[in-house]
């Protein structure tokens, strides 16, 4: 015959009948000869009956329909794992980039206004090249300095001995002639 | 045979029948809502378990491969929303005076709160085995089937909870 420790050890299987029959039949030996062991059974067996007792108070009706109501209408939300949590923030940061390197790359060219005399552009060449350039062609300015090469006498020094109203007249009339504005 | 019917059910569901949500809502509202109590062990959380259920059968329904039971499905449902619950409710100090009850009726609160005690002390998994099984009647191998441990373990859950019931309420046996 079995040991008490074997037994108790099944007792659970024993009621809950979980066993082969073999020993099914050695526990119901043991139980019967053993009175320690027949007890720990019966107090198994009352502590079912404790816990059967038990009963699930149910709610309302009106908690069912409420239940249903809340079913069919559930919001949308947002959980932790939707796909929008886990894009966006690797797309804000890349589109926050993207809009810096546009704006680096696509900057306007920077103008700068240089506001000189004619007067003084016409004792210079070259800043007169530089500021007639959107002005007036390539070709008229050749063309003048072809003119400028071709007289008698130095132009420089010419428009030097005018007075200052003399130069301004010769300023009305070359702007006249070329439309060159200052 | 009951996974042939739910199986209708969840195909006439997908169909776009409704209705047929219903019929699976009145059929097992009521043991879920008895395992939600059982777990939680007062209403107001129970109810509230209930709803979250339901609100997951309904939304996934559709993404249901039929490769299980609905049952199963459902149940482990179930089993994952009572075990990822926290706790809000606390249930209210139970205040009577002796002397307006009866010796079984006080007797039979003071089980209800030593049962209700004793099963809060025993862990999540534990409890949750030992309802399935002493309560709804399942085999360890469906239990196993939806809470996706072995067989083996469920039983281990459910003889250790056995045991740690037996000790904790002694005083009543």
């Amino acid at each position: 015959m079995k040991n008490c420790k074997w037994a108790q050890r099944r007792l659970i299987d024993y009621i809950e009948k979980t066993m082969d029959e073999k020993t099914t039949l050695q526990c119901e030996e043991h139980l019967k000869a053993c009175p320690i062991c027949k007890k720990e059974y019966d107090r198994i067996l009352l502590l079912y009956g404790i816990l059967d007792k038990q009963k699930v108070p149910f709610p309302d009706p009106v908690f069912w329909d409420t239940v249903k109501e809340h079913v069919y209408h559930q919001p949308v939300v947002l959980k932790p794992g939707s796909w929008i949590r886990k894009v966006v923030p690797i797309a804000v940061p890349v589109c926050a980039i993207a809009v810096i390197l546009f704006i680096l790359l696509h900057r306007p060219n920077e103008t700068v206004e240089i506001t000189v005399p004619v007067s003084e552009l016409l004792e210079d060449r070259d800043i007169a090249a530089i500021a007639l350039n959107n002005i007036i062609s390539d070709e008229l300015i050749q063309e003048f300095t072809l003119i400028e090469e071709s007289l008698p006498f130095d132009i420089d020094e010419f428009v030097g001995e005018m007075t200052v109203e003399e130069q301004q007249l010769f300023i009305n009339l070359l702007e006249e002639i070329y439309n060159v504005g200052t | 045979m009951k996974g042939d019917i739910d199986e209708d059910l969840v195909r006439a569901f997908k169909a776009g029948n409704e209705h047929a949500f219903d019929e699976l809502y009145a059929k097992y509202r009521i043991s879920i809502y008895s395992i939600c109590y059982r777990f939680v062990r007062n209403e107001a959380d129970a109810q509230e378990l209930t709803q979250d259920v339901f609100r997951k059968i309904f939304k996934n329904l559709v993404k249901f491969h039929e490769k299980s039971k609905f049952f199963t499905w459902a149940y482990r449902i179930t089993v994952n929303t009572c075990l990822s619950f926290k706790r809000k409710y606390q249930p209210p100090i139970i205040e009577y005076d002796p002397a307006n009850l009866d010796q079984s009726l006080e007797k039979r609160v003071m089980m209800k709160i030593a049962v209700d005690k004793a099963l809060g002390k025993l862990p999540d998994r534990q409890r949750m085995c030992f309802i399935l099984h002493h309560y709804e009647g399942y085999t360890f191998n469906e239990i196993g089937n939806i809470m996706r441990i072995t067989t083996g373990a469920v039983k281990a859950h459910h003889h250790l909870a056995i045991k740690k019931l037996r000790c904790l309420l002694k005083g009543w046996l």
